[in-house]
């Protein structure tokens, strides 16, 4: 039986050069194995899809349930994690039956026959962030880092088209349509956490405890890397593929924002793969597509979408169906909604200002400001809303337009 | 190749490995069973007195073993020692298998064991499919805050891999065996979802007869147990099922089950459950008899060694004493509180919210709070009160 592999990503399009990056270093491997690039976000005419070295797949041929409430769950990044599950179980639909996906910020180095070999006798492939007890700095606080934000890398990942293979995605799907969120003291970290689980749950999963993929922040003070005639090595085994998670272009010295301990200066050999892919970033085009708007950022009126915003509307669960599309504004809309004040009412008896429900649910997150105005809604209604104006709108994120005068932003 | 299985109790809680052990000899008679009485050894528990070998903290060469009885609770030193009766049971036979002390066999083993001697090291996940109902999602998220794998159960084989992953367990749970799941911690259960990754030789036990209990019993109701957990049962308290949440009661569950714990109270009742249950438990007060409240254990543990400076914790007596010095005036609190509750302020952002100045101005407040509630609420003696 010919089996019909292909390896995927997903961007939004101010990191589209994370996708031409990995896609390139693949198919300098692999040309003959088709690359997909899930674009989450609208396209416009910022790119022409068909010059891309990828097939690039857009939502619209994704089924995800009630499309325009999950993409306003969640802010950019997050939305491209939830999208994982629905994109490998898209490729299984069109006929795929090995998928691998790999996380934007990679790049492959060697050789990725061996997942797709293990994908013919397995259904799941793994990639644990670390493949045996940390010797090096600070092993016990580094070892519940990944307690914390998951055991298993999904920055790499294989499926097969079984049927464990699609009960996984299934699963998955189910769990992080709403709860694709970071709250480790609730058992979630975006969609990695719930990897966890999989294991236990599903037949023929392959834990590969292989060194030479998945080098990344996490296991780098363990792994040896060097360089020999500019191949990448690992442990003295060729790299197959190098993480680059948390790396920021603008600042290459730092490594990764998730951690202060691994620096270019500390970081040995390692350091030349970095620069290495900074420089392919910059090649494909890091500067111009990182300004490229992301097309779910704001309201069909061009008010951005604060965090809160999201959060409100993701604790609706199912009442915030009565709105439609959340980004609409208008009558009947979600925008009006948080706009009103907890009964419905756009101002008090002559005309001054009601604490809207957008600025209702700031205030019950935090402690500090209940302290502070213990009676928003009466006598300390005006403070409080003096604050959200000098202050709130910094601290939240929040456009001026859900503070002054908000009736007349419609 | 022979394997034996070993379980943990204090003293107070012997009936319950009394009745473990008979239900494993019931369907292994010919397997091995050790006791590890994680309390000073007293006259409550005779070793000669037990059908079955009994062992002490002592001998299970435990490395700085008064900071751990002293830093932990009841509960963490027994849950904290596993590694070592592993390792002390390893060293007798070739494989090895502990389980929890509020299990019940019900079944052969045989799979079970068979499955430990051919792989280095077998977990058991608390759940083997997707869920499904209105509280899925709840209910895995209660998982991952636990742990994959249930602690109850762990079966290790003579394998060089089997004692790198004791070593680790072990080294990780002297300091870290807490619950503390915002940062990854909950006791010894949520290190073991590292080991597939971290260790050679890994079986996933995805055995539906195993560690059966609150948490899967509306997936396994239809398969016979091998063996039942009963995780959070009283069996002061019958009736519920569990101390922890769950939407299941005596009611609603399977009447095989309910049986099950019907059986499991007269059991434990017939091996002296309401006698021990109050038996004192040897780590639990100062020479003085003062209870030792949770908070001198966490500074204590929280020092890292540096508690060593005092000798033997539980010695209350002389001015140079872990139990002075808690009793002591506090640096930076201009000698109005202790150092015990400077130690309770600076672990209760809720305090230092109430009492922003407890060492000043609030200071007569702070004080009637210790006296009204925090003396309650953390458990501490008059020998500590302000």
């Amino acid at each position: 039986m010919h089996h019909h592999r292909a390896v995927a990503t997903i961007v939004a399009k101010n990191h589209l050069s994370f996708a031409r990056a990995l896609a390139e270093s693949f198919h300098s491997r692999h040309p003959e194995i088709p690359f997909f690039v899930l674009v989450a976000d609208e396209i416009g005419d910022y790119f022409d899809p068909s010059r891309e070295l990828f097939q690039v797949v857009e939502f619209h041929e994704l089924k995800v349930p009630r499309f325009e409430r999950f993409r306003f769950h969640y802010a950019q990044q997050p939305l491209t994690y939830a999208s994982t599950p629905y994109l490998l179980a898209h490729l299984l639909a069109r006929g795929y039956t090995r998928l691998i996906f790999l996380k934007q910020e990679t790049l492959v180095l060697g050789d990725l026959s061996p997942i797709f070999d293990l994908l013919d006798r397995t259904s799941i492939v793994l990639t644990p962030h670390l493949v045996g007890p940390l010797r090096g700095p600070d092993p016990i606080e580094r070892e519940l880092n990944i307690l914390q934000s998951g055991i298993y890398n999904v920055g790499m990942l294989g499926v097969a088209a079984t049927t464990a293979g699609e009960d996984f995605l299934t699963w998955w799907q189910d769990r992080v349509y709403a709860h694709c969120r970071h709250a480790t003291p609730e058992g979630m970290h975006y969609e990695q956490r719930w990897l966890d689980l999989v294991p236990a749950l599903f037949d023929d999963v392959h834990i590969l405890r292989d060194p030479a993929y998945n080098v990344g922040h996490w296991n780098l003070p363990d792994r040896a890397v060097t360089i020999v005639d500019d191949a990448v090595f690992v442990n003295n085994e060729p790299c197959r593929l190098f993480r680059f998670s948390g790396f920021d272009v603008e600042r290459p010295s730092a490594m990764t924002r998730y951690s202060s301990r691994l620096t270019s200066d500390n970081i040995g050999p390692a350091r030349v793969v970095f620069e290495r892919f900074r420089e392919a970033l910059e090649r494909h085009g890091y500067r111009e597509t990182r300004t490229w708007p992301y097309a779910y950022a704001t309201f069909d009126n061009g008010v951005p979408v604060p965090a809160v915003a999201r959060s409100i509307f993701a604790d609706m669960d199912e009442a915030a169906d009565q709105f439609g599309d959340p980004l609409r504004t208008g009558p009947g809309s979600f925008f009006e909604w948080l706009n009103q004040g907890v009964n419905g009412e756009r101002e008090k008896p002559g005309g001054s200002p009601v604490v809207t429900r957008l600025w209702h649910a700031v205030y019950r997150s935090r402690p500090d400001l209940q302290r502070t105005f213990p009676d928003p809604s009466g006598a300390d209604r005006e403070a409080f809303l003096a604050w959200a104006v000098q202050s709130g709108i910094r601290e939240h994120g929040v456009s001026e337009r859900f503070v002054l005068a908000p009736a007349a932003s419609q | 190749m022979s394997v034996a299985v070993g379980t943990i109790v204090a003293q107070n809680f012997l009936p319950f490995a009394r009745v473990l052990a008979a239900s494993l000899r019931q369907h292994h008679p010919e397997v091995p069973f050790v006791t590890v009485v994680a309390d000073r050894p007293a006259a409550a528990c005779a070793p000669g007195g037990e059908p079955f070998e009994v062992v002490f903290l002592d001998d299970l060469g435990i490395p700085d073993l008064r900071r751990l009885c002293f830093g932990y609770s009841r509960q963490q030193v027994s849950i904290s020692v596993k590694p070592y009766l592993l390792q002390y049971l390893l060293d007798r036979f070739s494989s090895a298998v502990f389980l929890d002390a509020d299990i019940l066999v019900l079944d052969s083993l045989q799979p079970l064991f068979d499955a430990v001697r051919t792989h280095a090291i077998c977990l058991t996940p608390h759940f083997l499919a997707p869920l499904s109902g209105t509280d899925r999602r709840t209910r895995d998220l209660n998982i991952l805050q636990a742990g994959v794998y249930n602690g109850g159960f762990v079966g290790v084989s003579e394998h060089l891999s089997a004692r790198r992953f004791l070593t680790w367990w072990a080294d990780r749970l002297r300091t870290h065996c807490r619950h503390d799941v915002a940062h990854g911690m909950h006791y010894d259960q949520r290190w073991l979802d590292l080991v597939p990754g971290l260790f050679d030789g890994v079986q996933i036990v995805r055995d539906p007869g195993c560690n059966v209990a609150y948490w899967n019993l509306r997936e396994r109701a239809s398969c016979p147990p091998r063996f039942f957990h009963f995780s959070g049962f009283e069996p002061d308290r019958p009736h519920r099922i569990t101390r922890y949440p769950t939407r299941l009661t005596r009611e609603t569950i399977p009447p095989e089950a309910a049986a099950l714990f019907t059986r499991y109270v007269e059991r434990l009742r017939d091996e002296g459950y309401f006698e021990y249950r109050s038996q004192p438990y040897g780590f639990g007060a100062f020479d003085n008899g003062v209870p030792i409240p949770d908070v001198a254990r966490h500074i204590y543990l929280d020092a890292n060694g540096d508690g060593d400076r005092f000798g033997d914790p539980f010695a209350a007596g002389g001015s140079e004493s872990y139990f002075q010095w808690l009793n002591e005036p506090a640096d930076g609190s201009s000698g109005v509180v202790t150092r015990l509750w400077h130690a309770v302020y600076h672990r209760r952002p809720d305090l230092q919210l109430a009492f922003p100045d407890a060492f000043g101005a609030d200071r007569e407040a702070f004080h009637a709070w210790i006296a009204d509630s925090g003396v309650k609420e953390h458990g501490v003696a008059d020998a500590f009160a302000q």
